[in-house]
């Protein structure tokens, strides 16, 4: 069997053991966003309509998106140990591990990507658009992200970079930390899900009291910037990138851990 | 023969721990291999390293000849079923099969399912819900399946009762005079599969205490057994080499280095001597005992 070969088997075995979870999760997704607004909804005087998730609100494809992030984020983060204690026991190499990770993760972030957009064309086509100020707006091209006015080839280019690069940050996001808790353990567990858990406090407090970091904050979410889908995109890339050496670094020569 | 696995001064700490100590061996094709050793003797840590789930602090390995640390061409010649779960627990048996018949090139899915047969492992089952010797069975069907060129078993029967043991070694046997390859068996379960091995390798506290043929082993000590005052003179006359004794009343029993001198056997006879092989595991329990040194020491 070539290396090839065998790093095509590890992503193939990566693939499938991700494909049911994320068919069960789409799955209650379109129930939650599609089935129970029509089940649930009330229509009361003039054109307010009422739905569980208030009025005039579905749940669509941009809440696809962090509803999609944070099951990536978990799953990546839960699957880790169980998908390389395997394929060890299959006798792979840990860079046959990270080559096959890798290339699951592309692949899994294009399917939500691809998932993303199939849904904002299903609310075009059904003219149920994500904003308020986007409802009945001829002018709007975009899926989901921003209430784009121009029929710039490149707004649609940014926003399936910008997808895209979400979904691939936070898939590696949780397999690198999940690959340093392997590697490291309860300590390195229990200080990383403190730091997570509480980055929503500090981070505010940090992008209000220190310039130097609201400045790069705001570069870093394009304001300012004319493009500012693609300015996004382009950092979630680099951060990716960045993701995918540490986790390089976590899993070079990873010892079994079981 | 060709030397399948070569190991040079291989040492793995961990912490403060040294789980191995500059440890050298080879290991020839087409042999049974027992790996003995009491608990924290070291056997998973060097299996581990063999199949590169664990790095040497140093030291060098050669599998097939080629430099064996990370080397995939390698790794996939070798099937190493742990003693530690490593499969997922939702996953069916079946499934697990199959994915093991994706990575390993020589394996017979035929016969994976007839072992599961003659097992009776129910390949629909998930891997959690399999009792801890359905567990073994399930590491057993693959590494025999596998076929692979060096299939490494750690503690394979745990959890077995007595048929599903002798059945282990049975199929075993049956399998390696089909298709000779070597194998790698580390047990704790020493007497009722000492038949099978034609080698024994024995670590004791990280380091290679004693590895020959379980026969030439098994000719280096013998069992004198007859009244003790007798066979303490005999002893001191003689300067045997007692590696361990056994008191009841008058009667004594002691291990001695082999072999013994012509006018000692003689002397054995007339004093109601009695005269047996040693047990593997009597050896085992011997040379692994914290008090004594290698076995080469002793009887120097």
């Amino acid at each position: 069997m070539s290396a090839n070969h065998r790093l095509l088997r590890c992503t193939r075995y990566l693939l499938a053991s991700v494909f049911k979870p994320c068919l069960v999760f789409l799955g209650i997704y379109l129930l939650a966003a599609y089935g129970l607004p029509l089940l649930l909804r009330v229509t009361t005087t003039g054109s307010i309509t009422y739905t569980p998730f208030g009025p005039n609100s579905m749940i669509s494809s941009v809440v696809f998106l962090f509803a999609g992030a944070i099951f990536l984020f978990v799953g990546s983060y839960a699957g880790f140990r169980e998908d390389y204690n395997f394929l060890l026991a299959m006798s792979n190499t840990w860079s046959n591990q990270y080559g096959a990770a890798l290339l699951r993760t592309a692949a899994v972030a294009a399917g939500f990507t691809a998932v993303s957009f199939l849904m904002g064309w299903f609310e075009r086509l059904f003219n149920q658009v994500v904003g308020l100020s986007q409802i009945n707006d001829p002018g709007v091209i975009s899926t989901y992200v921003y209430p784009l006015n121009g029929h710039q080839p490149y707004s649609l280019a940014g926003e399936i970079l910008l997808v895209f690069a979400a979904f691939l940050t936070v898939f590696l996001f949780g397999q690198t930390a999940a690959v340093f808790s392997y590697r490291w353990g309860a300590r390195f567990t229990v200080a990383f899900w403190i730091l997570f858990g509480t980055s929503y406090i500090f981070l505010p407090i940090m992008t209000g009291t220190s310039e130097g970091f609201r400045r790069f904050a705001m570069w870093f979410l394009g304001e300012g910037g004319r493009d500012t889908l693609i300015n996004v995109g382009w950092h979630l890339l680099v951060v990716s990138a960045l993701l995918i050496a540490l986790t390089g670094l976590g899993m070079r020569r990873l010892p079994q851990n079981a | 023969m060709n030397a399948i696995l070569e190991i040079e001064a291989l040492s793995k700490s961990y912490g403060s721990v040294e789980a191995l100590k500059s440890l050298s061996l080879k290991l020839e094709e087409g042999k049974i291999y027992g790996l003995l050793g009491r608990n924290g003797a070291g056997k998973t840590t060097l299996l581990n390293l063999i199949t590169s789930r664990l790095y040497a602090g140093s030291g060098s390995i050669r599998l097939f000849g080629q430099p064996g640390v990370d080397n995939q061409k390698a790794l996939e010649r070798i099937c190493c079923m742990p003693e530690k779960n490593l499969f997922p627990p939702a996953m069916r048996v079946r499934e697990i099969l199959r994915h093991a018949a994706s990575f390993y090139p020589s394996f017979d899915r035929d016969y994976a399912e007839a072992l599961c047969q003659r097992f009776s492992l129910n390949p629909q089952l998930k891997y959690k819900a399999l009792s801890r010797g359905y567990e073994s069975i399930l590491r057993v069907v693959i590494g025999l399946s596998s076929h692979s060129d060096l299939t490494i078993f750690d503690e394979p029967v745990l959890g077995l009762d007595a048929a599903g043991r002798d059945l282990f070694y049975r199929t075993l046997i049956a399998d390696y005079s089909e298709k000779p390859r070597t194998f790698i068996i580390s047990t704790h379960l020493i007497d009722e599969s000492a038949d099978i091995f034609e080698d024994a390798i024995i670590l004791k506290e990280g380091s290679l205490i004693a590895m020959d043929s379980v026969e030439n082993l098994r000719k280096r000590s013998i069992v004198l057994s007859g009244r003790k005052d007798r066979l303490e003179e005999l002893v001191s006359r003689y300067r045997l080499a007692v590696l361990s004794r056994d008191d009841i009343g008058r009667l004594s029993a002691m291990t001695v280095a082999a072999p013994l001198p012509a006018d000692c056997l003689a002397e054995l006879r007339e004093k109601e001597i009695d005269l047996a092989p040693v047990s593997l595991q009597k050896l085992f329990i011997h040379l692994t005992e914290p008090s004594v040194g290698s076995f080469e020491r002793q009887v120097s």
